[in-house]
């Protein structure tokens, strides 16, 4: 099913409750009542199509209005994004570290050995994960909304001219380490090959964490290759255009 | 393991004393002896911190009947095989490990040191159930090392198209993609020891 303007906000919950960290970037807390989507991004002040796009997307894969979420101004998009980032780095990892931990301290000895070499690689992945979001923060995202502000306020200056011809955001993405590969390995490593921990409810929610940060990193990489990228794409070109 | 032997046997004099320098090399002054013939490790039933180096020209046809045979009685052999190739996937599940004729003295130095570190924590068993072949196995610890496809095919003899073969072979038998996942699924395994990384 999708959800729709008129589709009561507590309904949104259960049927996925998934949605409900997403629900979060947008600032909507719980304690909706019989209110509507509508109804609680109008109190929000947040933009109900987009909020609508978003939520039905991630809720199923096979809906992606890529055309539809382009046409959304780029800094509602990363304003998004940036949510989300805080969200993996500031809840998430924190939450799958202190699991991993628990784990470890809960093992046998020689369990933990093996344990140690997750606790090692979850650490190098959380590293890669800061570094990849650090850099489309502090490169990727100021050249997006440069191109942006420049189009609309009509001001193009002559260096930004010089980074669409030479470094345009194709290139940039294509600089861009991938962060899915590392995290599948992890788990399935944990599913195929670890000695089973004593303490298995444990490894559960380990797995269940990791299960639900990729399928939101997944959700997040689609959003940056099929609609930022293409979006920028085409903004960097309306500027050429102008020359 | 708590290794305080090995036997190596093998028919040449001059291979018997270049194993034996390699022994030597990561665990000065361990006792060493050397048999020339099966026989004698037939009748060796004392099995205890002791390591066995047979080479697999020694063994009667067919290889892998006698093995197990010797399996039967002995479960607590700790072997290596010596071969001038690999080993087929029959004959592997038998050895804790392989060294070929052609190895340089680093590997068999390095493989040496990680059978006797993990030591039998990793039984037959394991070996028997693991995912890819020995000659994967090969490819897959000097992967977890951090070699490139270049070194990894002067080591190995290969061509580089062929470790580039395997490596795919081995992430789509596993289901691991990164070096980083291949290297604690080959700790796991006791492909390589956690030693060995530092």
């Amino acid at each position: 099913m999708q959800f729709n303007a008129n589709t009561k906000m507590a309904e949104v919950i259960h049927v996925n409750y998934l949605l409900l960290p997403i629900l979060n970037r947008f600032d909507i807390q719980l304690g909706f009542g019989d209110k509507t989507i509508s109804e609680i991004c109008a109190e929000q002040k947040i933009n109900v199509d987009f909020f609508l796009e978003i939520i039905n997307s991630f809720h199923d894969y096979n809906y992606f209005p890529q055309d539809r979420l382009q046409s959304f101004p780029l800094d509602l998009i990363i304003e998004y994004i940036l949510k989300s980032h805080y969200y993996y780095i500031n809840i998430k990892v924190p939450l799958i570290e202190t699991t991993i931990i628990t784990l470890s301290t809960s093992s046998d000895k020689l369990q933990n050995k093996y344990v140690q070499l997750i606790v090692k690689f979850f650490q190098e992945y959380k590293e890669e994960l800061i570094n990849h979001i650090t850099d489309e923060e502090i490169r990727v995202y100021p050249y997006m909304l440069s191109v942006d502000k420049a189009l609309r306020s009509g001001n193009i200056g002559k260096e930004l001219v010089e980074k669409v011809k030479k470094n345009p955001i194709r290139i940039i993405e294509s600089e861009h380490t991938n962060i899915e590969d590392k995290l599948f390995d992890l788990k399935n490593i944990i599913i195929k090959y670890l000695p089973p921990a004593t303490n298995y409810s444990l490894s559960n929610t380990l797995l269940i964490e990791l299960f639900r940060l990729e399928q939101d990193l997944n959700d997040h990489a689609r959003i940056e290759d099929k609609v930022l990228v293409p979006k920028v794409e085409m903004l960097e070109n309306q500027i050429l255009q102008k020359l | 393991m708590n290794l305080k032997k090995t036997i190596i046997c093998v028919k040449s004099p001059i291979i018997y004393r270049g194993i034996a320098y390699c022994i030597h090399s990561i665990q000065p002054g361990i006792e060493l002896e050397h048999y020339n013939n099966i026989d004698k490790l037939l009748k060796d039933d004392n099995h205890e911190d002791k390591l066995f180096i047979l080479d697999i020209n020694l063994l009667p046809d067919p290889a892998f009947y006698f093995l197990e045979r010797m399996f039967v009685n002995f479960q607590d052999l700790t072997l290596i095989a010596l071969s001038e190739r690999f080993l087929s996937d029959k004959l592997a599940v038998y050895f804790r490990g392989s060294i070929l004729i052609t190895d340089s003295e680093e590997i068999v130095k390095n493989k040496l040191k990680n059978i006797i570190d993990t030591g039998k924590e990793i039984n037959r068993t394991n070996r028997k159930n693991s995912a890819i072949s020995e000659r994967e196995q090969e490819v897959l610890r000097l992967v977890a090392f951090g070699f490139t496809n270049k070194q990894i095919s002067d080591q190995l003899y290969i061509s580089t198209h062929t470790v580039i073969t395997h490596r795919k072979n081995i992430s789509s038998k596993l289901g691991i993609k990164t070096i980083a996942g291949l290297t604690v699924y080959a700790i796991i395994n006791g492909i390589i020891s956690p030693d060995e990384m530092l």
